[in-house]
């Protein structure tokens, strides 16, 4: 108990990250070490394993107390890490403040929504006390004044932050590969990629050294890494969720959502973020559903469209067709009308999305000029001229150049008629197939990737084989819909398979319905890596 | 490759303020072709009379109370300058001494 009490007191613990990515904390006694192993291996898995709500139920009943659930989580990462390196920064300083802090609110009957749960945050989010890097260089050392909105409604619910998770660069890229800081690994065979960009995300979950995870999606940057990991993933409807402090990519297109092991924690962390901000003025002024309440309705009733286009491409691995399929014939078991359905402008989504994105990109990342925070390089007897191009060149890695470049040249003067606005009017188009369809059919099944798993390095000589791996996923962030990937199982390799369900606007209850149903037939979720 | 489109390419870069490496000159602006080639695709479509959609909400720019609220402190603003005092972000020279 003593040790435990020094624990409760400590202040002065520091986490080191070597450049292997190697986690250790470094002043951590080895007493209070001992204690916290000896938080018994059955227990401590118990915990690493429970669902975000039955932590939270736990924590709230006093059966376990946030610093003991924080406990397990540190020691999970800093055993894991080295094979993993989902994280960029742990702070379990500021997790076992918080921890405390929501340990007196329980005491005092105030424990909220998410009261002792660990939550892993992208690193694109702002966050007062810990560094924002967004995976670049270029924002090296910055500490961001103030705290993104979803994250501070997390603090306000009871979430322990545990640290910031690995991204490609400024959410760039479908592999986790363009972070400035090395690659994540995919916990089910750490020789593939997890996916990205919400590479560190994913990983962590899959390696249970989170139960809940806050990603974002610009093309697919959470279902898909949360396909290749076997984790939840949704990209909420545009607007549903505050983007205040969350560093832009694409500012159309961008969307923070939830991601988890199990499709109601999704629905409960979802609860959290989501709603009106007046710090967001493109957030939607329309009320939370309980979501979570609504997961278990079941999907009689509901009908279904199949799409047939992307199921039926060229590119997609025959496992993957054949768990889309046997997710269809499930979803019809339990009640759902099932039929086939078309969109005759999907193979126009990857063109006029990587004009779209990469075009706001361009003017977004304008902001990285060395004047106002991160990196500065200084040309001497150069003038502002050449500290911005120096910082730039400097700052930004090749993927992110590619697409400054890209957008660059869309937008320029003699092009942006033929590049950009060519591909807003392919957007309505897309929008519309969208809307077409959802006049017969509540929800959309489909592949979120067309394969199950990335070899590391793959595909970085050829970015548009690259780019291909988000075909099925960012159609929706151009029309602004939700959708959810949920796992279904794993392949004959051993990788994990999602299957996406998507809906219109503001269909996230149905979303979770249906994705719930899916789950609770295969209960991936009671599967584990080894690491 | 064509070699119009590369110029362009290359213009991009340096209105984009990126100084490109010999290396990075040939493999970031080939890919960045082959990307605008790529893209053509969209030329099949036929979008005469079609508006385009640059954000997929259309709202009426929504006002808040006419209140003083209390946005980010100076000190807050200026904390992550890479050079700077207490009142301003400092830069090198913008007119060269020649």
């Amino acid at each position: 108990m003593d040790a435990i009490g020094r624990l409760l007191d400590l202040r002065e613990l520091t986490v080191i990250v070597d450049e292997q990515g190697n986690v250790t904390f470094s002043d951590l006694p080895a007493d209070i070490r001992e204690v916290a192993r000896s938080i018994s291996g059955v227990a401590m898995n118990d915990i690493l394993t429970m669902g975000a709500g039955q932590l939270r139920d736990a924590v709230r009943n006093r059966e376990l107390s946030p610093v003991e659930v924080t406990t397990a989580f540190l020691e999970r990462v800093e055993a894991v890490e080295p094979q993993v390196h989902a994280f960029l920064h742990v702070d379990p300083e500021l997790a076992f403040d918080q921890a405390r802090k929501t340990e007196a609110d329980v005491m005092a009957g105030r424990g909220g929504v998410l009261a002792g749960v660990p939550v892993a945050v992208k690193d694109i989010f702002d966050t007062r006390d810990m560094p924002t890097t967004a995976g670049s260089r270029v924002l090296e050392g910055f500490r961001p004044p103030f705290d993104a909105t979803v994250v501070a409604r997390l603090r306000k619910a009871g979430a322990i932050v545990l640290g910031k998770t690995n991204m490609d660069e400024f959410a760039m890229g479908s592999t986790g590969e363009h972070s400035a800081y090395g690659p994540t690994r995919n916990p089910w065979d750490t020789t593939m990629s997890p996916g990205g960009s919400s590479s560190g995300s994913a990983a962590a979950l899959a390696a249970l050294q989170a139960p809940l995870a806050l990603g974002t999606d610009t093309g697919g940057s959470i279902r898909q890494p949360a396909a290749l990991c076997g984790v939840v993933g949704m990209k909420p409807t545009y607007g549903r969720v505050s983007r205040y402090g969350l560093i832009a990519f694409a500012s159309s297109l961008d969307q923070a959502g939830p991601m988890a092991r199990r499709v109601e924690d999704a629905a409960l962390l979802l609860q959290v973020i989501a709603g009106r901000d007046p710090l967001d003025s493109t957030s939607l002024d329309v009320p939370v559903p309980d979501y979570a309440s609504q997961v278990n309705a079941g999907v009689s009733g509901l009908r279904v469209g199949l799409v047939r286009d992307f199921v039926e491409q060229d590119g997609v691995e025959p496992d993957i067709r054949k768990r889309v399929l046997e997710t269809a014939d499930v979803l019809k078991e339990k009640g759902a009308l099932v039929r086939d359905v078309r969109l005759p402008h999907a193979g126009y989504c990857i063109a006029a999305y990587y004009i779209i994105a990469t075009a706001e990109a361009s003017s977004n990342l304008a902001r990285y000029d060395g004047v106002r925070y991160g990196l500065r390089r200084e040309v001497p007897q150069g003038g502002l001229d050449a500290m911005y191009r120096a910082t730039r060149s400097e700052g930004f890695g090749g993927e992110v150049k590619r697409r400054v470049i890209l957008g660059t040249f869309v937008l320029s003067e003699g092009y942006s008629e033929a590049y950009y606005q060519r591909a807003t009017r392919a957007r309505t188009l897309i929008r519309r197939d969208f809307e077409r369809v959802f006049r017969d059919v509540d929800v959309l099944l489909m592949p979120t990737s067309p394969v199950a798993a990335v070899g590391i390095g793959e595909r970085a000589a050829d970015p548009l084989s690259e780019y291909l791996l988000d075909e099925f996923t960012v159609c929706l962030n151009l029309a602004g819909l939700p959708g959810i990937s949920v796992p279904v199982g794993l392949d004959h390799a051993g990788h994990p398979v999602g299957v996406q369900i998507a809906g219109p606007p503001l269909s996230e209850v149905d979303l979770f319905r249906a994705a719930k149903a899916v789950e609770d037939e295969f209960s991936f979720y009671t599967e584990f890596p080894d690491l | 490759m064509d070699e119009q489109l590369l110029d362009g390419v290359r213009q991009a870069a340096e209105l984009a303020k990126l100084d490109l490496t010999e290396a990075e000159s040939e493999s970031l602006v080939s890919q960045v072709a082959m990307m605008l080639s790529y893209v053509r695709i969209l030329d099949d479509l036929d979008l005469e009379n079609i508006e385009g959609t640059s954000h997929v909400r259309t709202f009426a720019q929504p006002l808040r109370d006419d209140k003083v609220v209390q946005g980010m402190t100076k000190p807050d603003g200026l904390r992550n300058s890479p050079a700077g005092d207490e009142d301003f972000f400092i830069v090198p020279g913008i007119m060269s001494e020649d």
